[in-house]
């Protein structure tokens, strides 16, 4: 562990949940979903491994930050390390987005895959599901398709039933 | 805007004229490119000569300037717009009016003199940045002297230079040759940016050209350029401006696309496909805002060449 097989980073986005965000992309993911905007972050062979240290550099350094998204490719794939990182960005007083192909359900249901728990209860708010083209909209914020959702993890488990969030 | 002959007002008065100065010329003639070690003390010495030629050009034309009558400005001066014409009589030359207003000494280019000099721009290096707010520093002592010395509005601005970046440029690549990172591309960056290219965080840009604002009292603009829309993220937006407000920017701008679609009137980010109506970019374009120096446009066609280039090369800084 210690390292974290990304697609790439980038340090100050807008677009990927509110406020200035660090964006750690995740490489490697099994969804397969038809119309990807990513599909180069599928293999799980290509990409840069990269210390949590290194990223956590490049968050300590810029104090513009209000959080950091990860992305993918799927996080999950690499829940143990995402969930590593995500402490220690929680430890800065920064939020966590995550992205993920798989429902709130589905994780809820390998809770006890490596990793998945803690990565999942380090998260602020999860955007989960697949991305379904027939469901495409260009309209919809920090979404692909109107069947993903903005769910507030932590208010989720409380009731142990999906509570969506409002960003 | 400071006034050494009467009232620090913004209003009825102005700048009289300006002139800007060729950095990476300098920085050429005595960086790295041209010698074994930069020679600093060279280039500030012909830094001071052209800023004492430039200054001496700024006052023939203000002498000129100043020749001219209450009457030639029936509008400006009759009506009493610039401060203290009111006192005047249509006979009575312009001296008293044009007192108020600005000589102002302009600069193009600091990254590309740097780059020249040491070899790295202040985007680069921390050391570049040192002798970049040096160099600007320097200016501004020379500018308040004259300001001193001849009782009048001498200023120091960051050009917001539009022919100028193409033209300097294009006779330095003809006497020098192409040097890369200096004179390998069709415009000079303008005043103290950190060049369009070069990739830099929103949050480093704002530290990196802030220090110059204060300086450069004739005027100054930094610019952040922004990947996304702004009006769906306004948590970002907000703190970019705060931010430049903390570091001292004194005149901040955040660039961002904003695209139309004239059929079914939708703003904000389009791509290949109109997100509302869903409709491909055919014969009926769409509509495409860009700012170029300080200009909101939808098309680039009216631009010079240099203009264009720059746009095309600019990376987004967040």
């Amino acid at each position: 562990m210690n390292t974290i097989r990304t697609s790439g980073i980038v340090e100050e986005s807008i677009v990927d949940g509110p406020g200035i965000r660090l964006v750690v992309f995740s490489q490697g993911c099994k969804h397969n979903c038809k119309g990807c905007h990513n599909p180069q972050t599928h293999s799980f062979e290509n990409g840069q491994m990269i210390n949590i240290e290194d990223i956590l550099e490049i968050i300590n350094k810029n104090p513009l930050l209000d959080g950091v998204t990860f992305s993918g490719g799927d996080p999950f794939e690499q829940a143990e390390s995402f969930a590593e990182l995500g402490k220690e960005v929680k430890e800065l007083g920064l939020n966590i987005i995550t992205y993920t192909g798989y429902t709130y359900e589905e994780i809820i249901k390998s809770i006890d895959k490596k990793g998945w728990k803690d990565l999942l209860y380090v998260t602020d708010v999860l955007i989960d599901g697949p991305f379904e083209i027939n469901k495409r909209s260009l309209e919809l914020k920090f979404r692909g398709s109107s069947n993903q959702r903005i769910i507030d993890v932590k208010k989720s488990l409380e009731n142990n039933n999906v509570v969506l969030a409002k960003l | 805007m400071s006034n050494v002959n009467g009232p620090s007002i913004s209003t009825s008065r102005g700048n009289l004229s300006f002139t800007s100065i060729n950095l990476p010329r300098l920085g050429i003639k005595h960086g790295i490119i041209s010698n074994a070690n930069p020679d600093i003390d060279g280039f500030y010495k012909e830094l001071d000569k052209l800023m004492d030629l430039v200054k001496d050009q700024l006052l023939d034309r203000y002498e000129y300037q100043c020749k001219k009558k209450v009457k030639n400005f029936p509008f400006l001066m009759g009506q009493g717009v610039w401060l203290d014409s009111e006192k005047l009589n249509p006979e009575d030359t312009l001296e008293e009016v044009l007192k108020h207003g600005t000589l102002t000494i302009g600069f193009i280019g600091l990254a590309e003199c740097l780059k020249a000099l040491i070899g790295k721009h202040h985007g680069e290096s921390e050391e570049a940045q040192k002798l970049g707010l040096e160099i600007i520093k320097h200016m501004r002592g020379k500018i308040d002297e004259y300001t001193k010395k001849y009782h009048l509005n001498f200023s120091l601005i960051a050009t917001p230079a539009e022919g100028l970046s193409g033209r300097f440029i294009q006779i330095d690549k003809e006497i020098y040759g192409e040097i890369k990172g200096v004179t390998d591309r069709e415009y000079y960056t303008n005043s103290f940016h950190i060049p369009v290219y070069y990739e830099i965080t929103a949050f480093d840009k704002i530290r990196k050209e802030a220090p110059y604002h204060e300086l450069t009292n004739g005027g100054h603009i930094s610019y952040i350029e922004l990947d996304g829309d702004p009006t769906q993220n306004l948590e970002a937006f907000e703190k970019i401006i705060r931010a430049m407000k903390e570091a001292g920017i004194g005149y901040g701008a955040i660039n961002h696309p904003v695209d139309r679609d004239p059929v079914c009137g939708y703003t904000g980010i389009i791509g290949d496909t109109c997100p509302k109506c869903g409709r491909e970019e055919g014969d009926i374009k769409f509509e495409r805002i860009r700012r170029i120096t300080g200009y909101l446009v939808g098309t680039l066609d009216r631009f010079n060449d240099a203009k264009k280039a720059e746009e095309h090369d600019r990376v987004k800084h967040m």
